[in-house]
């Protein structure tokens, strides 16, 4: 047995170790004796067991060997360890490593001194390992004492798995997570937005699904304009059941079937303004536009419009004054034609024709000014009458008296007593008690058991003779205004001067026939 | 010139209702009465002794077809005048004939003939 070598122990011991690809070579080759380890042949079983079982590995194994922690690895670990592989073979970890000096002074203490093991998860780390560029990589890591034949640690075994791709994935992954959670979060504020510029839209807005027309959104000026019922979630006949019968059910019936949009301008509606309350008209400019859904199948309508009815009844009010002014002005050129045919008729003197007739059209001006300012409502009686004092006795006004309770009178009969006083004040003028220094004119008015009383009554003036022939005045206040006042007008001549007394039923003249 | 005519004058405008009692008294024909608002009008319309009747379509605000009924119930012939911007006919006067404002004596004549032709 003695000059029999055992083939294999010396095999083992020059071939040591056996296989490990590129790493067993170069720890084979590896001169061992310049570090702490010392020559190969003498490394003990368990540092040579651990040495088998690392190249043996298919995952990245490094050991850590002796207090310096040595370094002893594998093929994977070389592939780890990039372009500092092969001179990390046999280095002491700290210099090999020395961008990483801290962890592995850690991992000397923990595992090597202490004898624990140190797992460490998704470690990042900053290493060198091509072309001398830094390489941000992520590493799960997890060491464990190797025991020597006594059982106390005689080096570290690292195992090192490179989870970099992960990470990134997962940081790739979180980052689009993010991003989705931001978009969720705008999103959201844009639907708010919208909500809000849906909710606080000066135009009413609604939007009504299916063909029983339910409400699925109202806005607050929707809500306003039928007296702030709530109606979502109910069908338009139980919502607003008033407009049932305006036809505007049969509306929206039609743009759901044709899917062609209803504009309405200046459409009247009446809308209760309560639960079951009063009725109030409302004119509106809206739209029924269909809805469709991604089959292009009108699945609803969007209404949207906006109240006009304040301009609408302003529109109808000017239409109103229009036509009132055109019916005024026409009615005035009937009346000129009138006074001129009358002044005109049985003139001896043209002159003194053009003259009245000239006048008579003031008198008709000044009325016509004095209902203007009273927008054609009517007018006071005491105004008419300071109008005629004005116009024919303005510069010795206490020589014209009027005395009266207020009397308010249609603007016929304010027209017609202004031409009457008109003829009464010419003639006053011409021969009566304006005509001298010295003459008076009172007009003296008064309401008693629903009859009015005026009385014109000169004096002062010149001795008065009846004139042979009764002129176009005593005509216009005898006949005409009586007629219009619908009592009766006489004039008399006495000798002391004009007299004229109206009398008339109340009734008539205050506008209540109208 | 037809024979004399008596004319009920129904005209709420007191100058143009002295204007046609001229006009009719140019014409040979007799006012048989002038009434200005409808309560007079109807008043003159149940005993007056016209032959004819002309009456403004609007009254102070209120049209005169009360007293047309009760004239033409009485055989009383009738001519509407409206002005511009009034109310026009109503039944059951939609056939009879308008005079329209502003008119001139032609016009009542013309107007006058037509309804005792």
């Amino acid at each position: 047995m003695t000059d029999k070598t055992d083939p294999q122990s010396i095999a083992g011991k020059q071939d040591f170790p056996v296989g490990g690809g590129e790493c067993g070579r170069l720890i084979r080759k590896y001169d061992w004796s310049q570090t702490r380890l010392g020559p190969i042949s003498k490394w003990p079983q368990w540092m040579r067991t651990s040495v088998d079982i690392c190249l043996q590995a298919p995952i990245a194994i490094v050991m850590l060997f002796g207090p310096e922690g040595v370094l002893v690895y594998n093929d994977a670990y070389a592939a780890f360890a990039g372009q500092r592989h092969p001179k990390l073979m046999g280095m002491k970890v700290l210099e090999a490593w020395p961008e990483a000096a801290d962890l592995n002074r850690q991992v000397l203490e923990t595992c090597y001194v202490n004898g624990e093991t140190l797992s460490l998860k998704e470690q990042p780390l900053i290493l060198f390992r091509y072309n001398n560029a830094a390489d941000e990589l992520w590493l799960d890591l997890d060491y464990s004492p190797i025991l020597d034949e006594t059982g106390k640690p005689g080096g570290v075994l690292a195992i090192v798995v490179e989870t970099t791709d992960k990470v990134n994935v997962q940081r790739t992954l979180l980052a689009e997570r993010v991003a989705v959670m931001e978009a969720n979060k705008r999103l959201s504020a844009e639907s708010v937005f919208l909500r809000d510029l849906f909710e606080q839209a000066p135009s009413f807005m609604a939007i009504m699904s299916g063909p029983a027309h339910v409400f699925v959104l109202a806005n607050k000026s929707y809500q306003h304009l039928i007296g702030g019922r709530n109606v979502v979630g109910l069908t338009i006949r139980d919502a607003l059941p008033e407009v049932v019968d305006q036809g505007f059910v049969d509306l929206l019936d039609k743009v759901l079937k044709t899917g062609k949009p209803h504009i309405g301008t200046g459409t009247r509606v009446m809308l209760d303004q309560t639960v079951g309350g009063a009725a109030g008209e409302r004119f509106l400019d809206f739209i029924y536009q269909p809805i469709r859904n991604s089959d292009g199948m009108v699945s609803g309508i969007f209404c949207e419009g906006q109240d006009v009815t304040e301009r609408t009844r302003g529109e109808q009010h000017l239409r109103l004054v229009v036509n009132e002014l055109n019916h005024r002005v026409k009615n005035t050129l009937a009346m000129i034609q009138a006074v001129a045919a009358q002044t005109f008729r049985n003139a001896n003197d043209l002159p003194q024709a053009q003259a009245a007739f000239s006048a008579r059209i003031l008198a008709l001006a000044r009325a016509n000014d004095l209902l203007t300012g009273e927008n054609w409502e009517g007018a006071s009686l005491s105004d008419i009458v300071a109008g005629v004092s004005v116009a024919h006795a303005g510069n010795q006004p206490d020589r014209f008296t009027a005395k009266g309770p207020v009397v308010r009178l249609s603007p016929k009969a304010a027209l017609s007593l202004s031409m009457a006083m008109h003829e009464l004040a010419t003639n006053a003028v011409k021969y009566g008690a304006l005509s001298n220094d010295a003459g008076r004119v009172d007009v003296i008015w008064g309401v008693k058991d629903g009859r009015m009383r005026i009385e014109w009554r000169e004096s002062g003036g010149p001795p008065v003779t009846a004139p042979g022939r009764r002129g176009f005045g005593s005509r216009l206040v005898e006949r005409g205004l009586a007629g219009e006042m619908g009592g009766k007008a006489d004039i008399t001549f006495e000798p002391s001067g004009v007299v004229c007394i109206i009398d008339a039923p109340t009734d008539l003249y205050e506008g209540g026939e109208q | 010139m037809t024979r004399p005519l008596r004319v009920l004058v129904v005209e709420d405008e007191m100058m143009i209702a002295m204007m046609l009692e001229d006009m009719l008294a140019d014409l040979g024909h007799q006012v048989a009465g002038v009434a200005m608002r409808l309560p007079q009008a109807m008043k003159l319309a149940k005993d007056i002794e016209a032959d004819i009747a002309i009456l403004d379509i609007n009254l102070d605000g209120r049209k005169s077809f009360p007293a047309a009924e009760v004239l033409r119930e009485r055989g009383v012939k009738l001519i509407f005048a409206s002005g511009y911007g009034s109310p026009g006919l109503e039944a059951p006067f939609l056939e009879e004939v308008i005079l329209k404002k502003p008119f001139e004596a032609s016009d009542i004549r013309s107007a006058l003939k037509r309804v005792v032709a």
